[in-house]
């Protein structure tokens, strides 16, 4: 199994983790249902050889933290968790496993490399985090988990914050809604106040609407042809809809206009923009171009208070950043890979109580 | 002996800068629990420099050019400690500590800057010193209304050229610098507004005997930043506009010290209570 370790003292503890890497998302909903069939979803039908329980449950990931009372008990736990989701995976075995144990420092490491987004799909995305922290929270509540995780879940958050500020690995936005939205806060600062018109149906346009309404945008407008798919999306989003042919009244009065359109040519024009840059009281606007052929004439970028972005710009500023958190992979593990060690030491040290029967 | 306190917060400003620049080319900003104090350790030292400037002349001490740059960068830095905690105007701390530098840069290495001038000028009105003192802290908001506009002005270029450094995303937003560059040109409009008002009691009272260049110069910087407030108020001039005009008056109201200078100098005085006139005239722009 991965990560098997011989531990001299120290707590018994295991993670069983069903992740994104080992298994596709098909066979991840196969497995939850499994698991939840099995009452291990809620933690329910853990024994009472489980001193400690910590659960993480994300749409990438499910991953079960625990603290056996003594060693004897993993195999017994194994044996449980093979029956439910079939073999573990590992480096010596076939390799058709969608899950993997880990046991000892190699739970802490993984928990710290997971609290600092290296082991996401994203990597260094915040979301994971504030996931972690919450499953704790709700562990913390429910009472299943005690000191050693306490201290192994702390460790692991001081190890992410600091990464996290003192390095680029969760710097700049990778995806293109939150590029968008970074770079209207770079215009408007607060969008709570924003305007936001969308153009048409497209899935990455209505994406970064959503970045932008989750941002605190207040008032979002959606405009396009199909005016029954504009409906639903405004419907799911929380936002208004207005006739495709008011689309020049609306313009002027939106801060922020995203355009995703299957349209041949262009529908928002020069001349359209330059009557707008006088009704507005020259106050900018930010325009996000996310349509292929493009719908926003391109000159436009060359009048003042207009930002216009399209999406090329916004791919390469994503992939920029991801490249920047790249290059902080190396240092962040080895990081990690110290901090856990001293973590594990000081475990050892503190709780002694890893008995083979 | 004072002289020294101006080189100590020039030294500080200076590491406070190098700070600064460190931690942004690190894609951080420097944190204000690091930049308030060392900037308000940079400004005492400063206040003892004028201070002792002040006890020699029995005045407020902005006799010459290198006592007004003096002057000028302490209501600099002071508006920045005012305004900073309140509107959070992200990398405010390392343009502002730059201009301090570069101010102080001039005024400590530009030789006959700070040229001896007649000590008994400076003691004759108390009126005279209020007008000059107020006129000279509302150049410290030109200044940083002057470094809002700069900043504006690169976040307006890196937006508009598509880059993507993490400098410039440190860099606050467009209307968040314009809105407290327009409470910035308010101050200084006041303060400015306010020395021409107590100024005019002196000069109605000597009658003429202030050049009359003097005035237009004096007059011409106010009106020009009057009418740069009434039209950024009525939405006539926005944005990047707004930050050149900021920019620009800015170094024409520092040239503007120079023919102010010279007037001064081109009317000799009659008598000795013309000579503390004009003398203090021309020391408070």
């Amino acid at each position: 199994m991965k990560g098997n370790v011989d531990m001299i003292g120290g707590p018994v503890l295991v993670l069983a983790s069903l992740n994104h890497r080992l298994a596709d998302i098909a066979a991840r909903e196969d497995l939850r249902h499994r698991l939840e069939l099995a009452g291990l979803m809620n933690g329910s039908a853990l024994g009472d050889e489980v001193m400690e329980s910590v659960m993480i449950d994300t749409c990438n990931r499910w991953e079960l933290y625990v603290r056996l009372k003594n060693l004897s008990h993993v195999a017994s736990m194994v044996e449980r968790l093979k029956g439910v989701l079939g073999p573990a995976s590992g480096p010596s075995s076939v390799d058709d496993g969608k899950w993997v144990l880990l046991q000892g420092p190699e739970v802490v490491r993984h928990l710290n490399a997971l609290c600092v987004g290296l082991d996401s799909q994203m990597i260094g995305e915040t979301e994971i985090f504030g996931q972690v922290k919450q499953a704790f929270a709700d562990a913390c509540a429910r009472g299943t988990a005690g000191p050693c995780l306490h201290r192994v879940f702390q460790k692991a958050f001081h190890v992410a914050k600091y990464l996290r500020s003192q390095t680029s690995i969760g710097k700049g936005q990778v995806s293109i809604g939150s590029v968008s939205v970074d770079l209207a806060t770079r215009v408007f600062g607060d969008l709570a106040p924003c305007r936001v018109l969308v153009v048409g149906s497209g899935e990455v346009g209505n994406l970064a609407a959503q970045s932008l309404r989750l941002r605190g945008v207040g008032h979002l407008v959606f405009t396009g042809r199909n005016a029954a798919r504009v409906a639903l999306l405004a419907a799911e989003s929380g936002g208004s809809v207005c006739d495709f042919c008011e689309l020049e009244s609306q313009l002027w009065k939106s801060d922020i206009v995203i355009s995703c359109t299957s349209a041949p040519g262009r529908i928002i024009t020069c001349d359209m923009l330059r009557e707008n840059a006088d009704r507005r009281r020259e106050n900018p606007v930010f325009l996000i171009d996310l349509a292929v052929p493009r719908d926003i004439d391109p000159d436009a970028s060359e009048l003042d208070q207009v930002f216009l972005y399209n999406l090329d710009d916004v791919s390469s500023i994503a992939n920029e950043n991801m490249s920047v958190r790249r290059a902080e992979i190396a240092y962040c593990r080895e990081y990690v890979d110290s901090k856990a060690r001293r973590v594990w030491d000081d475990l050892v040290r503190r709780m002694p109580d890893a008995v083979a029967d | 002996m004072e002289k020294s306190w101006f080189v100590y917060a020039w030294v500080v400003f200076a590491a406070l800068f190098v700070l600064h620049l460190t931690w942004a080319a690190k894609r951080r900003r420097l944190t204000r629990m690091v930049s308030y104090p060392v900037m308000a350790l940079g400004m005492l030292l400063l206040s003892f420099g004028l201070h002792g400037r002040g006890a020699s002349v029995q005045a407020c001490p902005i006799g010459n050019a290198f006592e007004i740059l003096g002057f000028v960068t302490w209501s600099l830095v002071l508006l920045y400690l005012v305004i900073g905690p309140v509107f959070r105007v992200s990398l405010l701390g390392l343009f502002t500590s730059g201009l301090a530098v570069l101010l102080g840069a001039v005024a400590l290495l530009v030789p006959g800057l700070d040229s001896a001038y007649d000590v008994s000028a400076a003691v004759r009105s108390r009126w005279v010193e209020l007008h000059a003192s107020m006129a000279v802290f509302s150049y410290g908001a030109f200044a940083l209304l002057g470094v809002l506009s700069a900043m504006h002005l690169i976040q307006h270029y890196a937006l508009h050229s598509k880059r993507t450094s993490a400098f410039y995303q440190l860099l606050s937003s467009l209307l968040h610098t314009e809105r407290v560059a327009v409470g910035v040109l308010i101050v200084g409009v006041f303060f400015l507004s306010s020395a021409l008002f107590v100024g005019s009691f002196d000069w109605m009272y000597l009658e003429g005997d202030i050049p009359a260049s003097k005035w237009v110069w004096a007059c011409g910087v106010w009106a020009g930043y009057v009418f740069l407030l009434a039209m950024r108020l009525l939405h006539r001039i926005k944005g990047v506009r707004f930050a050149w005009a900021g920019l620009v008056m800015w170094v024409l109201a520092l040239l503007a010290l120079i023919p102010v200078d010279h007037a001064r100098r081109d009317h000799p005085p009659v008598d000795s209570e013309q000579t503390v006139s004009f003398k203090q005239e021309g020391d408070s722009r």
